[in-house]
């Protein structure tokens, strides 16, 4: 059966979803998916890209326990209460500047995701960032060659990173209990290029440059369990727990080497939000992975032992334009990163803002929502600092 | 504000949102590129990747060459004469007659006198001016494209020696001075029984022999004409001028330069090409300075270099009348058919354009190092016995890129002298990339 996403709001034209459609192929098509920026993706596997939308980004959280129901792959629990096929597309623009130096960025889409009801069970498929290496190396350096010393440009870039794919199912056991749960596979592949340029004054342009190219498939299983639990319509409380098996990274074509296998800790995450006053909500959360076996496997790189991430906000009901209710929200958020710079341990802090407009509500499920977050944050890791900024951009809709 | 309104600007800040900045973030803290590379220089003897070294001649001829070249004891030893052979005349001329009326026709016009005009290329000149000239007529039958110094022909039938070497017995026209001067050219009158016999086309013996015999001199003449007077029965009081239709020309010379078993020789005319296979080793043993970077032996593979060219030293060309005076373009060439040289078809070109070479590198004494590059050959070479590859002829010739295009060659010093040719290598070598 093929499902009719249409949607309604009050008094409006219906929303046909082919226009959402054409929003996820521009999405999907835009160059530069699924990449993102931080010299402090040297490091290990990479610097971790969490599967978060606008909102979440916004109320500095971990993705879980936020009011409503959403479609997030840290969150399988808070699925359950979406009893309409429902899509759901996040984009991140993001800008890092390495120690004041010139900024880059790329965009990226760390959430995809559909669900669709079926027998009070919420099928869910979810495509969402995990890890990224997202950075590039360019040193110059003198190298003898015969009697001459010549100027050589070493160029070293790694791009891509790990995605995870998942399927879930949420279940709402009781209006104000939802259990879910996702099971997944690792996708992506890393690339990784090095580049040595000799100066064409010195040794004459018929020198060709030496380029060596490595490229790795991620594999690997991956399943979460969650719970979403409404102790009373001031709270909301949710847990999630990710197991992980070892993420193997295969060598693809003509990349020498074996494939190499990295264990992936156990993350546990919990949240709640928190009615203050009618018109004000406070979110908060944290997570937990203990990445010390990583570390283990790897030959070159030092982990933490325990990474903590934490951060809360929050969400104004802010006011009305045509009946549709506008949010701000702000937030602050610390992450400790699983991976050591140099030697040295690194984190990111950022302090967000952001509003939404939610178009069409049915019950407390979103129909039609805009939701922007505007991130402004950094990194460090012993005398290497980052700032960035990052902006979320997530569509919500729903119908059937 | 209508759903589409909405759509509308949710699609417009996608699309201003996508616009943002891209690019990677980047470092130059070489600290972090985890490759370790060392690039180095490696030049390999020629025994060491070549063999089946050898020198053939005979590619092309003297009569492909514009022009002809006259010498006499240039550099002491040089004698050229050039050979001019005229076109025929046309079939028929268009007279008015003498009392008026339509033009005829008249196919049966008789050579009476005629008229050569010779000119010169003044760059050319070398030694004394003015130059003493003769210009005979040739009274042996002689090919263009086979005739040389001692032999008017060696085609079909078998070689056809001058009754006198050098052109044979001709019968002189005429004797003079052409001053050298630029822009002079000389001309020539010729008598009604030359004509004739050059107007002959069914003649073998037909033909121009133009000499010196100011000794020491050397002069290329680069075009010439003849116009031949002829009278009509349409008009018998009058003569009409007409035009030899065409001209072939070549030059016979001694002596011949011997081929050489030691020197690369490349050029001339006819052409001469070295030849010889490469077979490159698989490891290498590098020296001290190499081996205080990098573990020896290492293999030698494509993916290792970088840069790949032929180094050769110049010598100065012996007969020296045969040493280059202009810039010379050399070509490298696989060999497809290595057991059919010399005559063996070629590949294309391993560079382009070629490698240009100016005259002053073989002046006497040379050693000037030339290098021609050819990487992207000698990586297909190393390439050759990749399972799936197709294999690349691993036997070149050095040539010239037209060949002939000087009577000059160049001279290379070979094999088994004080500098022979080397294979110049650059060679990046590093571990590979790997995962942390």
């Amino acid at each position: 059966m093929t499902p009719s996403f249409l949607c309604s709001n009050s008094g409006g034209r219906p929303v046909s979803v082919a226009g959402s459609v054409a929003v996820a192929l521009l999405l999907v098509l835009t160059p530069g998916a699924l990449e993102a920026q931080s010299l402090l993706g040297t490091g290990g596997l990479g610097i971790p890209s969490e599967a978060l939308d606008a909102r979440s980004r916004a109320l500095g959280g971990v993705g879980v326990g936020l009011s409503g129901w959403q479609l997030l792959p840290n969150d399988p629990g808070s699925t359950g209460g979406l009893f309409l096929p429902s899509i759901t597309l996040t984009m991140q623009p993001a800008s890092v500047s390495v120690n004041g130096a010139e900024s880059a960025g790329r965009t990226r889409f760390p959430v995809v995701a559909v669900s669709y009801p079926y027998r009070n069970v919420i099928f869910s498929v979810q495509f969402g960032s995990f890890l990224e290496q997202e950075w590039e190396a360019r040193t110059e350096r003198t190298i003898a060659i015969g009697d001459e010393q010549v100027l050589a440009t070493d160029v070293f870039e790694s791009k891509g990173g790990v995605g995870v794919a998942r399927f879930g199912a949420g279940y709402r056991i009781i209006p104000t209990l939802a259990v879910g749960a996702n099971v997944g596979t690792y996708i992506g592949a890393l690339e990784r290029r090095f580049i040595r340029e000799l100066d064409p004054v010195a040794v004459g342009p018929d020198v060709e440059p030496y380029a060596i190219r490595g490229r790795w498939r991620s594999s690997g299983t991956t399943v979460a369990v969650g719970v979403a639990w409404d102790p009373s319509p001031l709270f909301r409380l949710g847990a999630t727990v990710t197991h992980s098996g070892d993420l193997e990274m295969s060598p693809v074509g003509e990349t020498a080497g074996e494939a190499r296998k990295y264990p992936i800790p156990l993350e546990y995450r919990a949240g709640g939000t928190f009615s203050l006053t009618p018109g004000v909500a406070l979110a908060l959360g944290a997570s937990y992975a203990d990445w010390s076996e990583t570390g283990a496997a790897m030959t070159d790189t030092e982990t933490r032992a325990g990474t903590w991430t934490y951060g809360g906000g929050v969400e104004l009901a802010g006011v009305s334009l045509r009946e549709r209710r506008i949010p701000f929200r702000l937030g602050v958020r610390e992450q400790q990163l699983p991976f050591h710079f140099q030697g040295a341990e690194s984190s990111e802090r950022s302090y967000s803002a952001g509003f939404g407009i939610h178009v069409a509500d049915a019950e407390d499920v979103p129909v039609a929502r805009f939701e922007l977050s505007l991130e402004r944050g950094s990194r460090s890791a012993g005398a290497l600092s980052e700032e960035f900024w990052r902006t979320t951009l997530s569509i919500r809709l729903a119908g059937g | 504000m209508t759903i589409s309104r909405l759509r509308a600007l949710g699609l417009s800040t996608l699309l201003v949102l996508g616009g943002c900045a891209d690019g990677l973030p980047t470092t130059n803290d070489e600290g972090l590129i985890p490759v370790d590379a060392e690039t180095l220089e490696v030049l390999l003897p020629f025994d060491l990747f070549a063999t089946d070294f050898g020198v053939f001649a005979g590619f092309g001829s003297q009569a492909d060459l514009p022009g002809a070249l006259i010498a006499h004891e240039y550099e002491g030893e040089l004698d050229s004469n050039g050979l001019i052979r005229f076109g025929a005349l046309p079939a028929f001329i268009t007279v008015p007659p003498p009392q008026g009326g339509p033009a005829q026709i008249d196919s049966a016009f008789v050579p009476v006198s005629g008229v050569v005009t010779l000119f010169f290329d003044s760059l050319s000149v070398r030694g004394p001016v003015p130059i003493e000239l003769e210009l005979s007529a040739t009274e042996t039958p002689w090919d263009l494209r086979t005739a040389s110094w001692t032999h008017a022909a060696d085609t079909l039938g078998g070689p056809v020696e001058w009754p006198e070497a050098g052109g044979g017995d001709a019968r002189v026209l005429w004797t003079g001075e052409w001053s050298g001067t630029p822009g002079d050219s000389l001309i020539v009158e010729v008598d009604s029984l030359t004509v004739s016999e050059w107007a002959d086309t069914s003649r073998a013996d037909r033909g121009l022999r133009i000499r010196t015999t100011t000794a020491g001199s050397r002069v290329r003449m680069s075009f010439a004409q003849l116009q031949v007077n002829v009278a009509t029965e349409v008009n018998p009081d009058t003569l009409v001028a007409v035009l030899a239709q065409g001209i072939q020309t070549t030059f016979i010379y001694t002596p011949e330069p011997a081929l050489s078993t030691s020197a690369f020789q490349i050029g001339g005319a006819p052409s001469r090409r070295a030849t010889f296979r490469i077979e490159l080793p698989a490891t290498l043993q590098g020296d001290a300075a190499i081996c205080q970077r990098i573990q020896c032996p290492f293999a030698l593979t494509a993916d290792r270099l970088l840069y790949a060219g032929l180094e050769l030293t110049t010598h100065g060309v012996e007969p020296r009348a045969f040493q280059p005076l202009d810039t010379l373009t050399f070509d490298i060439r696989p060999v497809l058919s290595p057991d059919r040289l010399p005559r063996s078809p070629l590949g294309s070109p391993v560079q382009a354009l070629g490698r240009r070479i100016g005259p002053e590198a073989f002046v006497p004494g040379g050693g000037q190092v030339v290098e021609i590059p050819m990487t992207r050959y000698v990586r297909d070479v190393m390439n050759r016995s990749e399972p799936g590859a197709t294999p690349t002829p691993n036997t070149i010739s050095i040539l010239s890129l037209v060949e002939p295009t000087t009577f000059e060659f160049a001279s290379f010093f070979g094999p088994g002298t004080s500098s022979p040719p080397r294979l110049r290598l650059i060679l990046t070598l590093s571990e590979g990339l790997t995962l942390p």
